[in-house]
């Protein structure tokens, strides 16, 4: 797959008591492609209507996650399937009140990952129902 | 680069198949073919 990242941004206003979190958009930058900010994907699950957001593991985060695995992906039951966990892997760990970059690589890492953590939960659990 | 399968998410092997801006193992190419023909 050629480069790809997706780069977290936060635009900032000043505010009356200092700079305020305006909005935070999230742009997908791939090599031979057009950049675009990805949509917040709220036909899949209303977690955030109000935005992205990412460094902890609340709601603005799943929302994150689950729109950078549909876009990533393309394939809306892959990301469902797989958000919650890439988010409290990959999105929670983001600086908060940073700009952030994600590329295709690290993503395919964190899958790789849960993919493996899936599978040792069911080699658990296939063990204790055998004892 | 661990490249995974844009379909199935599983690890893809040396062959992989670019469909548009996605990428698919051996695993998937053949069922994301056909469904883009219907």
């Amino acid at each position: 797959m050629k480069y790809i990242k997706y780069v977290g941004h936060i635009i900032n206003e000043p505010g009356p008591r200092g700079i305020i979190d305006v909005d935070r958009t999230i742009t997908r930058v791939q090599e031979g492609w057009n950049d675009y900010n990805l949509d917040l994907r709220l036909d899949l699950a209303n977690h955030s209507p109000t935005g992205f957001c990412w460094g902890y593991g609340g709601s603005g985060p799943a929302q994150t996650a689950l729109a950078i695995l549909a876009d990533y992906f393309g394939d809306d039951e892959t990301a469902l399937r797989l958000y919650q966990q890439f988010k409290s892997m990959v999105i929670a760990a983001l600086p908060m009140d940073q700009d952030f970059e994600l590329t295709g690589e690290q993503i395919n890492n964190a899958i790789l990952a849960i993919h493996a953590i899936v599978a040792e939960n069911i080699v658990q659990n296939q063990s204790r129902n055998m004892v | 680069m661990n490249a995974v399968c844009a379909r199935c998410t599983k690890p893809m092997g040396s062959n992989q198949h670019k469909v548009g801006r996605y990428t698919y193992g051996d695993c998937c190419i053949e069922k994301v073919k056909e469904e883009k023909k219907s």
